[in-house]
């Protein structure tokens, strides 16, 4: 045990160090793209706020898709997002029916170091963990998930990419009463990446891809399905956007991808403005 | 007893002999009027300049005591005649206006502090003397924890809490640790601040915690940690912690589950080095109001139907890392993730915690205020 402590100890210190070498301010806020997590943060002192949903074949009732999320900007260093979604499926017959989306609770907390902190040229880098506070309202009881990633983005002239690698974990209890052994993925490392593309031609519009990895549930086994998102964000406001997006799941075929619109709000306190954040950088040269 | 009136006599003779040796009082420092050999007024280190105070002139009665019949304009009345009556005439009023000298007032700090915790460890500063402290932490777990400290002297703090670290497991088998909570404790911690003794010294305090006991599902529970830690900033933006605890912990109820007698059990019982554990943490600022902070401690656990005794009071190495925002001089937002047993490295354990902290100057400036 003392070996695995003095590892976990070695790369948390690793990590703070690292982070802790320099901030550089406006970056993109985002934290995703359609489901893989972003290396962005929001300002520091900044809100961002997602709200959506999405209908599937048999409308929104089933298959459906949603998301409420708010971060709040911990110091142009850290962010921490509270909200619930229906990123998680389950099915308690999954060969007669088709999965629903699960409405769960989940918070995260994501530290990073933006673009070009530590040397010019360096994608922005974070590390996150993502997990359950809550699931009520469906058939598997006490269901858990988490996932903990790092992630790396970059703007590459009128492309964003994101790469990274995930580990997640997920676990219920079937819906059984207080105790019963429960059913466990374990720790699966999946990829993650995504791609924006903002056409020089039409600067307000950005199209989306995608793919990440997501726990789906049955009653006696849980494992990992892919998600392809697919979609259009549209820059309406200086600090708010709309997303329309498709996203298509392991297994479901074409005729089970559904469809999706949300809406995107960034609010920064006027310090956290890049102008302002430079006007505070030079004060702070003199 | 003759002698003894004999010694008391010659004391008394003594002293007074000393007494009338001395000087005459004169007017303090600060009430004394400063002048200068070479005419101007002297500047006091504080405050505006100070103008000898004439003499008063026994013919020409002050307002104060006057028997009316002065006939003399008084000060204001006139447009000729000056504001006061000590000052020569072509100086401003306000200049030559007769000033009340003020002690000067000390100044009471305020702004941030050396915080008393990293996130869930303690530090080596201690709150300065009547500061109030207190932190509100939840997190995905459902656990929900506060701490309010005030400062004392400068030399001590005091607290009390409720944990959520404290933890309960119903038998061998039981894979999930829950908490117990709420679990009231107090704290009293001493100690002398960084630099004090000399420039290298870091903060060091000693900290006494110790929970109220507490009855969870017919068991009683208690715990009590000592602890002796080290703080010490290097550089502007580390500062790490290291200390060690001394912990003890006690559980009293049907632990052996065949006949229903209880049965009490501590930490004490068994080997001295189950008792001892080293903790710390390291804190870094890479940017003005934002800190990283990641900690290493101990936290408590309790297992009622484990089949050993060893087993039914453990401590379990807790690690938390995240990041403090100071969104004001009296208010911190902190946020991190806190694994409650990385010996186990559950991710799904791995709790989200948001918590704010406020620090108050209130009560130190009423303190001053009273003095």
């Amino acid at each position: 045990m003392s070996a695995r402590v003095l590892h976990v100890a070695v790369c948390v210190l690793g990590l703070v160090f690292g982070f802790g070498r320099g901030v550089a301010v406006a970056d993109p806020a985002l934290p995703r793209v359609i489901a893989a997590p972003t290396a962005w943060l929001p300002p520091p002192g900044g809100l961002v706020a997602t709200a959506g949903g999405g209908v599937g074949a048999e409308g929104f009732g089933e298959a459906g898709e949603g998301l409420l999320a708010i971060e709040y900007g911990l110091g142009a260093l850290a962010g921490i997002e509270v909200g619930v979604d229906r990123d998680l499926r389950g099915c308690m017959a999954c060969a007669t029916e088709r999965p629903e989306g699960l409405w769960l609770g989940r918070a995260a907390f994501r530290l990073g170091a933006r673009q070009d902190a530590w040397f010019p040229g360096m994608p922005a880098l974070l590390v996150g963990l993502r997990t359950t506070w809550a699931a009520r309202g469906h058939a598997f009881g006490r269901a858990r998930a988490a996932e903990l990633y790092l992630v790396a983005s970059r703007v590459l002239g009128p492309v964003r990419v994101h790469a990274g690698v995930q580990a997640s974990d997920a676990e219920h209890r079937g819906g059984g009463p207080e105790g019963e052994s429960a059913v466990r993925l374990g720790v699966a490392v999946r990829p993650l990446a995504g791609l924006e593309w903002t056409p020089r031609d039409l600067p307000r519009s950005t199209l989306l891809a995608d793919v990440a990895w997501l726990p789906r549930l049955a009653p006696s086994e849980i494992e990992l399905e892919w998600v392809a998102g697919l979609g259009v964000r549209y820059q309406a406001l200086s600090w708010g956007a709309i997303e329309l997006a498709v996203r298509n799941r392991q297994g479901d075929g074409l005729a089970g991808t559904t469809v999706m619109v949300r809406v995107h709000g960034v609010w920064a306190p006027r310090a956290a403005r890049p102008r302002r954040a430079r006007q505070l950088a030079r004060a702070s040269e003199k | 007893m003759t002698t003894r009136q004999g010694l008391i006599l010659a004391t008394v003779l003594a002293t007074a002999a000393i007494a009338r040796a001395q000087p005459p009082p004169t007017d303090s420092p600060d009430t004394r009027p400063l002048t200068s050999p070479l005419g101007p007024p002297l500047t006091p280190p504080l405050g505006p300049p100070i103008h000898p105070m004439p003499p008063a002139d026994p013919g020409t009665p002050t307002e104060i005591g006057s028997d009316g019949t002065d006939d003399a304009p008084r000060p204001g009345s006139s447009p000729g005649a000056p504001e006061s009556p000590y000052v020569p005439e072509g100086l401003p009023p306000d200049v030559g206006a007769p000033t009340i000298p003020e002690l000067p007032r000390k100044k009471v700090r305020r702004g941030p502090i050396d915080m008393p915790e990293v996130l869930s460890t303690p530090t080596g500063w201690l709150l300065p003397a009547a500061v109030v402290y207190s932190r509100t932490s939840l997190d995905t777990g459902g656990g929900l924890s506060s701490d309010m400290r005030v400062g004392l002297g400068d030399v001590a703090e005091f607290g009390i809490a409720t944990t959520d670290a404290v933890r309960e497991r119903l038998h061998d088998a039981d894979p999930h640790a829950t908490r117990i909570q709420p679990y009231v404790t107090a704290s009293f911690r001493l100690g002398v601040s960084e630099g004090l003794l000399f420039d290298t010294q870091p903060g060091v305090t000693l900290g006494f915690r110790k929970s109220f006991e507490r009855v969870h599902d017919g068991f009683t529970t208690r715990i009590a940690e000592l602890t002796l830690v080290a703080s010490k900033h290097i550089g502007k933006r580390v500062a790490i912690h290291m200390g060690g605890a001394f912990w003890d912990a006690s559980l009293e109820g049907d632990l052996d589950g065949v006949d229903g007698s209880p049965r009490t059990l501590a930490l004490h019982d068994g080997l001295m080095r189950e008792q001892i554990r080293a903790f710390g943490g390291i804190q870094v600022e890479p940017l003005p109001r934002s800190q990283i902070l990641v900690d290493l401690g101990w936290s408590p656990e309790f297992c009622y139907g484990c089949v050993r005794d060893d087993d039914k009071i453990k401590l379990r190495p807790t690690l938390a890392w995240g990041v403090r925002y100071a969104v004001a001089d009296f208010m911190n937002l902190e946020a991190g993730v806190r694994v409650p047993d990385i010996g186990d490295l559950n991710l799904l354990d791995a709790q989200i915690f948001g918590q704010v902290t406020f620090v108050s100057w209130a009560l130190r400036r009423a303190v001053e205020s009273l003095r």
